[in-house]
């Protein structure tokens, strides 16, 4: 690999040890996909600090890297990791559990993040700008910020994403180089009568990630009033059912406002036309229960936005969640700071719901909850919930959880 | 008679072991379990599988990002697989290898070969790894 006279000094350890490690590890993954140099990238998103999804193996790389004097190089947001940090006593997390946790935010704080704690980095103040080359880990964000938001990264692992950030550098691959982020498959959704709800657009991104599997999606027939976060709900989605790292909405994300700016070709490009019956089927496989079985309500997979807090607060408006039903929403900082100075978040917790920040219903402790089967309006977290967490789900849309909610058994909370 | 595969070697090595094949796309994350060692999605169609000593072969990967995580993790344990037989091997699977070397000097050869050539895979055979080459015994 072509290396500069920076890159060759951090090379030598004049900056470093960790700097050497995450480099040399950064030469060897170019390597292996034939990457001719690197490019630098101006942020970093760490999806490695989550330790309820990684375990003692990232916890020690994290430590190791911070030992050895490891300093960001370029601003680094960090995702979700996995326990509320103010309020994880009151959420009845196992205190070693919590510690470890504790140790692996203090890794990275140490290191020079920025500590945002989201999965939804694109929708707070550190989101970059269109076509500018970052590291992203965390397969929603990638989605997102490739697509949405027309910045360039790979679809990049844990570990990836500290060497990067480490290093300010990534190899010069794959979606970095804009030839390689061109359409390979034409999704025609022009038939289905969307609804402007996330849930819809869930179903729709589970739908096309199982369809494009690795390749990148153009979706045609998208309506212009698509919002933020049905956009995020549908990346969650196509990256869990696929290993999409971008697709296109023709006339809606910036580098698809035709067919022809995405393809060479696009009569030669294979196209699925998505019926009504394939939307319904991948709506049904999202559950494995029954609504009526349901004993808590998950929403914010990825995190809550202002918007959907609101929106929520709304629906209640002021309605007493019975204390036999569960009602959580996982939401970051910044956006539960922003609400703090309205009524909203006191109203939501009055009705009864539980507002966790930082941290994530897939990568937690909960051996201090019993609840057996979740209502959720989240693809991701319908996908993953049985195999991580044990639990039954059901997928429904922000209506019904709250219907459902409001009336399940027991007595107001307070 | 043995037949030889010749695939393209990601992260090279020497192993043998027992092949277990998946024919869907598959996710470390949400697909293993490194506190079990064992296929915990239940919709994969090599569900409750054991990898550790075994040979693990899927098409090409998907969902989370985590599967670099997942798979350190359950190298550092010793419950991984021996090595990853793969039709487009990930990225974020190659990471996972890259750095257990770099952490533990642990190694675990990944492999791509054609989706002609992945037919020829059966869960039961007994492969022999050589960097790029696979002979099924």
């Amino acid at each position: 690999m072509k290396l500069t006279q920076d890159e060759q000094e951090i090379l030598s350890g004049k900056r470093g040890e960790a700097a050497k490690i995450a480099l040399e590890i950064i030469i060897e993954l170019g390597e292996l996909y034939g990457a001719a140099e690197l490019i630098p990238v101006s942020k970093a998103h760490i999806d490695g600090c989550l330790y309820g999804a990684v375990g003692e193996a990232g916890l020690e790389f994290a430590e190791k890297m911070r030992q050895m004097g490891g300093r960001v190089a370029v601003p680094t947001t960090l995702n979700a990791n996995s326990r509320d940090i103010n309020c994880w006593v009151n959420h009845r997390m196992n205190a070693e559990f919590a510690e470890k946790n504790a140790r692996m935010e203090k890794a990275y704080l140490g290191m020079g993040a920025i500590p945002t704690w989201t999965c939804a980095p694109y929708q707070g103040v550190c989101a970059p700008r269109f076509g500018e080359q970052v590291a992203w880990a965390e397969s929603n964000a990638i989605v997102y910020v490739n697509s949405v938001i027309g910045a360039r990264t790979e679809r990049y692992g844990d570990y990836t994403d500290l060497c990067c950030a480490l290093t300010g550098r990534a190899p010069k691959f794959g979606l970095h180089i804009k030839k390689n982020r061109l359409a390979q498959i034409i999704i025609n959704c022009e038939g289905l009568p969307l609804k402007s709800s996330t849930d819809d657009f869930a179903v729709l991104g589970y739908l096309v990630g199982k369809l494009a599997k690795d390749k990148i999606p153009a979706i045609t027939g998208i309506p212009q009033w698509v919002t933020s976060d049905q956009l995020k709900a549908f990346s969650a989605a196509i990256a869990s059912s696929g290993a999409v790292a971008m697709f296109h909405m023709i006339g809606i994300t910036p580098e698809a406002p035709d067919l022809n700016t995405i393809s060479d070709d696009p009569s030669n490009i294979e196209t699925i036309e998505i019926t009504k019956e394939m939307y319904l089927d991948s709506r049904k496989s999202l559950s494995s229960a029954t609504p009526e079985s349901a004993d808590a309500i998950l929403i914010g997979c990825p995190h809550a936005s202002a918007a959907e807090l609101m929106e929520i607060a709304d629906l209640l408006n002021g309605r007493f969640i019975p204390e036999e039903m569960e009602f959580w929403i996982y939401t970051n900082r910044e956006v539960y700071s922003l609400l703090e100075s309205t009524l909203i978040i006191d109203n939501l917790i009055k009705s009864g719901v539980r507002i966790i920040r930082d941290t994530c219903f897939l990568n937690t402790d909960l051996s201090g909850w019993n609840m057996k089967t979740v209502m959720t309006n989240s693809a991701k977290y319908a996908h993953y919930m049985k195999a991580l967490t044990g639990r039954e789900v059901v997928f429904a849309n922000l209506g019904e959880c709250i219907n459902t909610a409001l009336q399940s058994k027991g007595q107001p909370r307070i | 008679m043995k037949t030889i595969i010749k695939g393209k070697s990601l992260v090279g090595g020497s192993t043998e072991g027992t092949l277990i094949v998946s024919h869907e796309p598959f996710s470390f994350f949400g697909g293993f379990s490194f506190k079990t060692g064992s296929i915990v999605d239940t919709r994969s169609d090599v569900y409750q599988e054991v990898l550790k000593g075994k040979i693990f072969a899927f098409p090409c990967g998907k969902g989370s990002s985590s599967t670099a995580g997942v798979l350190l993790e359950a190298l550092r344990k010793g419950i991984a697989p021996r090595a990853i037989i793969n039709i487009n091997s990930e990225k974020i699977l190659a990471i996972g290898s890259i750095v257990a070397e770099k952490m533990y000097g642990l190694n675990l050869p990944i492999i791509s070969i054609s989706e002609d050539d992945y037919q020829l895979l059966k869960t039961g055979l007994f492969l022999r790894i050589n960097n790029e080459i696979i002979e099924v015994m």
